[in-house]
This record gives structure tokens, sequence and C-alpha cells, in this order.
């Protein structure tokens, strides 16, 4: 019995204490590899770890609230968008991301209080419309206040490298919390009940309501961090560049094939698959990548539902 | 040019486009209430019909009345499909709420499939057809532009007649369905068929919204999605089965945006009906009126 208690304890160890550690020190040994031997892959795997961070909370939204968040775009395009109006007045891209990724969440937070109160699938098309409206003040603030058509970055070659040394570093603890969060068995069972059933899990005395709105901030806070990373990598910007609806496909196909295969190595291989076939794709035949995403979202929910139920029959 | 020069000259400018987002706004009323589907494909077959009617009148000079006949009965026949592909999968026998979170997705995928291939094969930079405007009447409104309400207005009396009238046998299956499905089931309405017939008639009208567009304005393969969102809201507040608002209401939201852009940018005044209406819905989540639901 002792024994068995003390084989659980190490196990427990190792997958709460040293899977976390090893997952932090492989990505930034990958980052490290990258910037050292791997130069011409750098635009790669910056992509890899920003995908993978974007994919890795929608999951985890998706996951646990059952919510469909489809503005991505909107936050993402938002961060990136104002550290290029507010980064002038700091003189400094660290004070501008910490300013901008707060202002970002907190100007997001009372819509997002608003639209939770409304229908899961209400609350998915609203988010979609984010994508719509946000991208059109910007281009109305920069025509008719600023003047400017597009915006140039000014970051010097160490400042990007940082960025792209962040947005791994964040990519791996949002992995490593992913792995560790089924041990953290109070917040886990919590989430879970929430997600199974709203009311009983209320009646239980969970404030399902507060756990669900701390989940979408958590999302709103990786959202508008990477994406004020993000736009460091870029040369010039503009409101069609940085509010690109891929940002939206890209988590949402992603977050839905692993759910569908809950587990870490199908959730790495998931981000790989989809970054390089943006990557490759987008250049080769513009709208092909789009028809792939449509086409695995429509057989993963219609072909394979027909399929279950043929089999089921 | 006074004051109520410039609000008229806005205002039949306007009158067309809002014509079409209700259009798109009814056509979604009809697919949500009656399968429960909420279809963010709507917008893109929109574009689909779009981009028919110029390829038949551009490329293969087809008269622009045959090219707009054609591309409403492809688009029509698009939509049928589709969902007939929702009915054999299954989805449309599950529960209603199981059917609106998964069709959210699935649409959004049909979306992207139908954007990706309109950029593959028509190419991503703006289309145009030029018939030329004539002769105006009305202050911002062409001959065009006067086309497109009047047969927009007798579309809608004519669907609206047809499908929601207790006097046809048709209409009293489609209010059942709307109602209860399973006791529609019941009593002997053939379920399917009525899927399939509204899928029909909202592939119609979407078809002719696409059309109408074509002829007005210039096409890219994302312009659908301001449409769908437009038409959502307007559905969601009007309320299941309320055609008659919903058309008012989009109708309203299109035209407001219009008169907004007279003293704030087009975007920001876009943004201020979007927020407005999000608190609209916070506050009344099953809509204006409850429907016929």
């Amino acid at each position: 019995m002792t024994c068995s208690t003390h084989t659980d304890k190490i196990k427990a160890f190792k997958s709460v204490v040293v899977l976390p550690i090893v997952i932090v020190i492989c990505t930034m040994l990958v980052s490290f590899g990258v910037i050292l031997m791997l130069p011409h892959y750098y635009r790669l795997f910056e992509l890899i770890f920003v995908f993978g961070c974007l994919i890795t909370a929608w999951y985890m939204v998706y996951r646990f609230l059952g919510v469909v968040f489809l503005g991505v775009t909107a936050i993402f395009g938002t961060s990136a968008y104002l550290l290029m109006i507010v980064q002038p007045i700091f003189h400094s891209y660290l004070i501008a991301i910490v300013v901008v990724t707060a202002l970002t969440s907190c100007a997001f937070v009372p819509l997002t209080y608003l639209l939770l109160r409304t229908k899961g699938s209400y609350f998915a098309l609203l988010t979609l419309g984010l994508n719509l409206a946000i991208p059109q003040i910007f281009s109305s603030l920069e025509a008719s206040v600023f003047r400017v058509s597009a915006r140039f970055v000014v970051a010097t070659e160490f400042e990007k490298l940082a960025s792209f040394l962040v947005v791994s570093l964040i990519f791996a603890v949002l992995l490593s919390f992913t792995s560790v969060l089924p041990k953290m068995r109070q917040l886990y069972l919590k989430l879970l009940a929430i997600r199974a059933d709203e009311d009983a899990a209320k009646s239980l005395g969970i404030d399902a309501y507060r756990y669900r709105f701390l989940t979408l901030i958590f999302l709103l806070l990786v959202v508008s961090f990477v994406g004020s990373l993000h736009v460091l990598q870029y040369f010039r910007v503009d409101p069609s560049i940085v509010f690109n609806l891929d940002y939206t496909v890209i988590p949402l196909v992603g977050g839905l094939l692993s759910s569908h295969f809950s587990s870490i190595p199908i959730l790495l291989s998931v981000i790989l698959t989809l970054t390089l076939l943006y990557y490759y794709l987008g250049i080769v035949v513009p709208g092909l990548f789009e028809i792939i995403m449509g086409l695995i979202i429509f057989t993963v929910f219609v072909v394979m539902s027909y399929l279950r139920r043929k089999g089921g029959a | 040019m006074g004051f109520l020069e410039i609000i008229s000259f806005v205002f039949f400018a306007g009158l067309a486009p809002a014509f079409i987002s209700s259009f798109i706004a009814i056509a979604m009323n009809e697919i949500y209430g009656i399968t429960r589907v909420l279809n963010l494909a709507q917008g893109a077959f929109m574009t689909i019909s779009a981009y028919l009617v110029y390829y038949f009148f551009a490329s293969v000079n087809v008269h622009i009345a045959l090219a707009i006949l054609f591309s409403t009965i492809i688009t029509a026949f698009a939509e049928l499909l589709f969902v007939y592909a929702l009915f054999l999968s299954g989805i449309l026998r599950q529960d209603d709420i199981k059917i609106e979170e998964s069709s959210i997705i699935i649409t959004f995928g049909v979306m992207l499939f139908i954007q990706g291939m309109t950029s593959i094969i028509f190419g991503a930079t703006p289309k145009a057809i030029d018939i030329g405007k004539k002769w105006s009447i009305l202050p911002g409104l062409d001959s065009i532009g006067i086309s497109v309400v009047i047969a927009s207005l007798l579309i809608f009396t004519l669907v609206n007649t047809l499908l929601f009238s207790t006097k046809f046998t048709v209409g009293r299956w489609v209010r059942s369905t709307i109602q209860d499905k399973d006791l529609a089931n019941i009593i002997g309405i053939n379920i399917e068929k009525i899927y399939l017939l509204v899928g029909f008639i909202s592939g119609v009208i979407t078809g002719l919204a696409g059309g109408f567009y074509a002829l007005l304005y210039g096409l890219n393969p994302y312009f659908g999605l301001y449409y769908t969102i437009v038409g959502f809201v307007a559905m969601a507040v009007a309320g299941i089965g309320n055609h008659l608002i919903t058309f008012i209401l989009s109708f309203v939201i299109v035209e407001i945006q219009s008169l907004l852009g007279l003293y704030v940018t087009v975007g920001v005044a876009a943004c201020l009906i979007y927020i407005f209406l999000i608190f609209l819905l916070v506050v009344k989540p099953k809509g204006l009126r409850s429907g016929l639901r």
C-alpha cells in the first residue's frame, strides 16, 4: 500500500513538475537552435509558436466553456495595430507591449462580458462580427485622424529576436499548463463540471459565471500579448494585414481537431501541420488554404457524423 | 445641396443595399426557424450567385435577366444540397441546441470553402458588371436600384404569402414545423421534404440577392460576410419566423448606417449599430417578439 502510494507520488511529481520543465527546456532549445543554426526557417518557427499559442488558448476555451470564439482576429489585430500606434509615444517596445496588452484586454472585457450573456451560438456569430467591425474603426482612424495608409515597424534585430523568444516561451508555458491541468484536480473538475452541466455545477456552489469569465480573460490576455509581439516581425503594417481571418481559422480548426483527439502529441502535430499548410500553400495558390480548412471542418463534422450514424445503424 | 436633399439622397441610395440585406436576413430566418441551422455561409452562397451572374453576363454574353435566373437556380440547388447533406449526416436529427452549435462551425467551414473556391476560380481582384445606368427618377437611386427595390418587394410578398399564410397547405406545414418539428412529424408532415423545400427557397432568395448585388456593386470573394452578420443580427433581434420584422429591421439597420455615415465614418457607424444590437440581444435574448415558436 505504502509502496503504491510512493509510486503514485513519484508519478504525480513527474507529471506536475518534471513534464512542464522538460517542455519549456525543449522549446527554448528549439528556439535557440533555430536562431543559431536555421535562420532561414526563423519565420516558419515564429509562426509555429504564434499559432501554437492561439490554438492552445482557443482549445482550452472550447474544451472548458464549450463556446466557439470566432473573434480571435479582432483581438489579435487590435493589439498588433494598437502597438504600432502607441509605440511612437513610449519610444520603447517593451513598455508599449505591456500597455497594449492591458489596453486590449480591458477594452474587450466589457464586450465579452456582454456577449457571454447571449446564447452559445449567438456568441459565436457575434464574435465573428467583431472581426468585421474592429478593422473598420482602425481604417477610419487612420484615414480621418492620423491620415496615414500604413505604418512601418522600426524594431531592431535584437527586439525581433527577443519577441520570437518570448512567444516561444509563452507557447511552452501554455503547453505545460495544458499538460498539467488534469493534475490540478480542484480546478480541472470544476471546469469539467461547468462544461458538463452548468446548472448542476451552480447548485454545487461553483461560481460558473466567474470561471467562464476568467477563462475568456485568459484567452484575451494570451491573444493580445501574442498579437503585439508578432507584429514586430512585419515590416509594413496596415489593417488588412493584421486583421486577417486566418488568425481565427487556424485556432478554430486546430482547436477542433485537438478536442477530437485530445492529447499533447496530437496538439503539437496539429499545430505543425496547420502552420506548414498555411506557410507553403498560402504562397503557392491563394485560396487553397481556405478550401482545405473548409474541407477539414466539413469532414470532421458532417462526414464523420454520417459515418458514425451508418456504423451505429 | 440642402440638408433635406442630402438626407433624401443618402436614404434613396441606401434603399437597394437595404433590400438586399433584408433578403439575406429573411433567408437566414427561414433556414434557422425551421432547421435550426445558423447559416454563416448564407453570404457565401450570395457570393456564388453574384459571381455566376458576372460569369454568365461578362463571359458567356447571356442577357442579364437570364443570367440572374440561371445563377439563382444554381445557388438554390447548392443550398438544397447543403441542407440535404446535413440531413443525411443526422445533424438535423439532434437537439436544437446541438444543431445550432455544430451548424455554426460547419457553415463557417462551408463559407471558407466557397471563399477559397471563388478566389481560385475568379481571382481575388474586384470584378464589376457594367450594364449602363441610364435614367434616374429619385435622387441617389438609378434605374437598376429601382428595379431591385420593386423586384425585392414582389419576391418578399410572394414568399411570405406562400410559406407563412394559413391559406396554403405548404404554409400550414411550414408553420407547424417551426412550432414543433416532432409533433409535425407525428401528424404526418414529411419533415425531410419541408427541410429541402426551405433550403431551396432560402437558396432562391439568396441567389436573387446575389444577382441584384452583382448589378449594383463590384465583387470580391469576401463581401458576403457583412450581409451574413447584418442578416443574423436582424433575424436574432426580430425573433424566429417574424419575417416582416426581420425585413424591416435589416432595412432599418442598413439605412441608419448610411445616414450615420453623414456624421461619422461608415466603419464607426457600423460599429455603433453593432454594439447597440448586442445590447438589444442581451436585454431581449429571444428577440423583440417570440415569433412562431
